[in-house]
């Protein structure tokens, strides 16, 4: 533990916030997104499978409501775990594409510009799917 | 009933979806084996890991294609 916290703090180290670059957090939150992500899949599988086999009973009552309920007001709210999700999801895509570009030998030169490419093509995933899925918080919709 | 054109918008459905859940789970599970292994292990340790993992996939599609089979024999 201590030689952990010695890397962290000593100058030299890689494991130095000082020497951390953007292409160390890219790797980092990758991993840990891939992390999340995992358990999301699973999570999604179990979800899905209980509903398509009528387990779980009711999707609007179960999945729309929680969901157009996004302040948690008088009730529970799934909306921000989504959005959380989404955001997550298009990040480890989109840096997983830059890398694959990478590895293909494009970008090599750029790759600042590559990751900052890839973080704008995320956020306008992420916009579409939102305007794709605000019809579902209309009541009745 | 069924008609040609539903039928095969179910077949592509579900081979997309379940394609899908495949690649998904391989890949995921693939990067766990990955990150793992990155800390360093023992042979033995990595065979038993890569079960492991290789088990959850199996279980994982499996019950995947289990809740997938009432989209496939609906009316």
């Amino acid at each position: 533990m201590a030689k952990i916290l010695h890397r962290l703090v000593d100058s030299s180290s890689d494991l130095n916030p000082r020497n951390i670059r953007l292409g160390m957090y890219a790797w980092i939150i990758q991993r840990l997104s891939g992390l999340y992500l995992v358990f999301f899949v699973l999570t999604h599988i179990t979800a899905i499978a209980q509903a398509n086999l009528g387990i779980v009973k009711g999707f609007a009552a179960q999945v729309l409501d929680p969901l157009r309920n996004p302040f948690w007001v008088g009730g529970p709210s799934v909306l921000i775990f989504d959005l959380a999700a989404l955001a997550i999801i298009s990040f480890h895509g989109m840096n997983g594409i830059r890398i694959v570009f990478l590895d293909l030998g494009f970008g090599v030169r750029r790759h600042r510009l590559a990751f900052w490419l890839s973080m704008l093509v995320a956020i306008a995933g992420s916009a579409f799917v939102i305007m794709l899925g605000l019809p579902l918080l209309s009541k009745g919709g | 009933m069924s008609n040609f054109a539903t039928d095969w918008a179910t077949l592509f459905r579900a081979l997309t979806d379940l394609s899908l859940l495949a690649l998904a789970l391989t890949h995921g599970l693939n990067g766990v084996r990955t990150m793992v292994l990155d800390f360093g292990l023992s042979q033995r340790g990595r065979q038993f890991l890569s079960l492991i993992l290789l088990m959850l996939g199996i279980v994982g599609f499996s019950s995947g294609v289990y809740g997938f089979l009432p989209l496939l024999f609906t009316p």
